[in-house]
């Protein structure tokens, strides 16, 4: 074990030790996971995959506004670099409020869609103007 | 002295804001407020950030009294007695005996914290690299006994943690692992700590607010803040040890690493009604169960900073992201800390201290107007934190676009760990600390001529392995048994 240690340790092979270590454990402890997944659904009579009425999102959940929200938030980091912070958040802002605000099924509401546009405008310029004129701190 | 104040006070009302809010968390407050720290000094930062921990801790128990819906899942037994309070017309009530006990648990823990870091701290001092990876273990021996429903996925978590951190160079050798070759540039230094913990905390939150539908919340018809019996200091008559036994809950739960607030709630609570002459009137409207709930919680604040300050291991979530404060200002939390730095640890006690009394008079004497706080929607609230989001990401190494990528890769892994069921506070512990286990275990095998029984020959590093074998053994009963804090309903 410590001829090992020693080779593991040397300069040259330092940083791979800990990796293959962790990583090492980490595996051991997913089988036993598994292990412990077949004992329960041995006991309980169950399939250990089971499908059938299996949901990974809540049931009924709200496709809209989760894919909406994470299309984006891709769009918005896309939209960083071309627009700058500012004028990207303003955007990307109200796009967000619109589309958490928006109710299923019914029409977008103009008192909504006008505190958004608010929010927006009033949000992204308040906090570039706090952090970037106010802590000097780098934005987008 | 008057800007630190200032923050302070920022802070709570803030704070406060982000625990009403059913969804938000004290966690998510301090992650996403960090960023303006980098404007500050250490001193103010942490007015700032303490003011948000007290604050959105002690927020939570509005609209747990006012529409049963713990705002943070520290306030989840505050609901089973205050809310039936509520209904029978003592809203008012509830909610000053809640802040009141609040403000008791806020100051017990703080007198915890200043009499328990020193000495542990100077005994940490003594620690060698063999005795300091033992008490990382044991951390995370720890965070995965107390895991909520399975200690195997706790521990797993925890290391999965771990192995992230080790992604980029090993400054011992300057050599890079676990980095594909068009992102070296980017992982030269590994994944950053604050893309990660806003990622995790309050981009997956939002994420999981949108599969819900950004629901909003009402306030129930005839539940008002007016109330029909006003608050008395008398209510606190008899319930001495009631405060001081759940306050000290609170905070030696706060102490254990990974230990939410919840477990503190519920394990306060059941205590209370264990040593209740009334045990039957607990969940019908006793102001017993909601002191206890609230000191415990409010506990929890000062407990969770102790292995922070002493030993460099955060208590919790928010502790762990208060890690990132020190970091911002090059600080390293640890058995030093007090030592190098006595007028910062004076000063955190300070801010403690102003925190709470501020949070007492905050939430105290306007609370008429900040109750009205559980109607602000979340749906509003969410564009504008991702906004802040977004800043504290790209700032963290003053303008690397990959770091604000990292914010959403890591609030999908958030999203994907809750839905798995696999903790988040132990991952985020297990990556703080996965560099330093890293670091001790090296130094600890080389100085010892690469010999692993080093690790057994000290008496120090004996306890410690007492202390895991102890914390192991009680785990694996306590799963065998169903999980006392998973059949309690710990949630966080």
């Amino acid at each position: 074990m410590q001829k090992m240690l020693r080779e593991w340790l040397k300069i040259r092979n330092m940083h791979l030790f800990f990796p293959y270590a962790i990583g090492t454990i980490c595996a051991i402890l997913f089988v036993i996971i598994l292990i412990q997944r077949a004992i329960k659904c041995k006991k309980e009579g169950t399939p250990f995959i089971n499908l059938k009425g299996y949901h990974f999102f809540r049931p009924g959940y709200d496709k809209v506004k989760l894919w909406g929200s994470f299309i984006l938030f891709i769009l918005y980091v896309m939209a960083l670099p071309v627009l700058h912070f500012a004028w990207a958040s303003v955007v990307f802002i109200f796009l967000f409020n619109v589309l958490f605000e928006m109710k299923p099924g019914k029409p977008f509401e103009a008192k909504s869609v006008l505190i958004s546009a608010v929010i927006a405008f009033a949000g992204s310029w308040g906090v570039w103007y706090l952090f970037y004129q106010v802590f000097n701190i780098t934005l987008p | 002295m008057l800007l630190n104040l200032g923050l302070a006070l920022l802070g709570t009302a803030v704070g406060i804001i982000f625990g009403a809010i059913p969804g938000m968390t004290a966690t998510m407050a301090v992650a996403v407020f960090l960023p303006m720290t980098y404007a500050f000094q250490l001193v103010p930062a942490l007015y700032l950030l303490l003011g948000l921990y007290v604050g959105g801790i002690s927020g939570g128990l509005i609209p747990a009294i006012l529409i049963n819906v713990p705002g943070t899942p520290s306030s989840v037994c505050t609901g089973f007695d205050g809310y039936p309070m509520a209904r029978r017309g003592e809203s008012e009530r509830a909610l000053k005996i809640g802040i009141t006990a609040s403000f008791f648990g806020g100051i017990i823990s703080l007198i915890v914290l200043a009499f328990l870091t020193p000495p542990l701290a100077r005994m940490a001092i003594k620690f060698s690299a063999i005795e300091k990876f033992l008490i990382i273990l044991f951390a995370m021996t720890v965070i995965a006994a107390l895991s909520k429903g399975s200690m195997t996925k706790g521990v797993f978590a925890g290391f999965l943690g771990v192995l992230l951190s080790l992604v980029g160079e090993l400054s011992m050798n300057n050599r890079m692992r676990m980095v594909p070759d068009m992102l070296k540039n980017e992982l030269r230094s590994g994944f950053q700590l604050l893309p990660l913990l806003i990622g995790l905390f309050a981009i997956c939150q939002m994420f999981q607010e949108a599969e819900k539908g950004m629901q909003s919340n009402n306030l129930e018809e005839g539940v008002t803040v007016e109330g029909a019996r006003k608050f008395s200091f008398s209510d606190f008559k008899g319930q001495t040890v009631n405060v001081i036994r759940s306050s000290l809950l609170g905070t030696f739960m706060g102490i254990l690493p990974g230990v939410g607030g919840s477990a503190a709630s519920l394990i306060a609570y059941s205590q209370t009604k264990s040593f209740s002459k009334h045990p039957e009137l607990m969940g019908k409207g006793a102001p017993e169960g909601l002191i206890a709930s609230e000191s415990s919680n409010n506990g929890l604040t000062g407990g969770a900073l102790v292995p922070l300050l002493s030993l460099g291991i955060p208590g919790d979530a928010t502790t762990a992201v208060l890690i990132g404060a020190f970091l911002l200002q090059g600080i390293q939390v640890g058995p030093l800390f007090i030592g190098q730095n006595p007028e910062i640890w004076n000063q955190i006690l300070w801010a403690l201290l102003a925190c709470n009394v501020l949070m007492f008079i905050v939430m105290f004497f306007p609370i008429k107007l900040i109750s009205q706080v559980v109607k602000v929607r979340s749906a509003r609230m969410y564009p504008v934190i991702l906004l802040m989001c977004i800043v504290g990401a790209y700032a963290t190494r003053s303008g690397v676009m990959f770091d604000v990528w990292c914010l959403l890769f890591f609030g999908v892994i958030g999203f994907i760990m809750n839905k798995i069921g696999l903790p988040t506070a132990p991952f985020l512990i297990g990556f703080i600390l996965g560099g330093d286990l890293e670091k001790y275990f090296i130094e600890a095998v080389k100085g010892n001529n690469y010999d692993l029984a080093v690790f057994f020959q000290r008496p120090i590093a004996l306890v410690i392995w007492a202390l895991i074998a102890i914390f192991l053994g009680y785990s694996i009963w306590d799963n065998m048994k169903g999980g006392t804090l998973e059949k309690m309903g710990v949630k966080d």
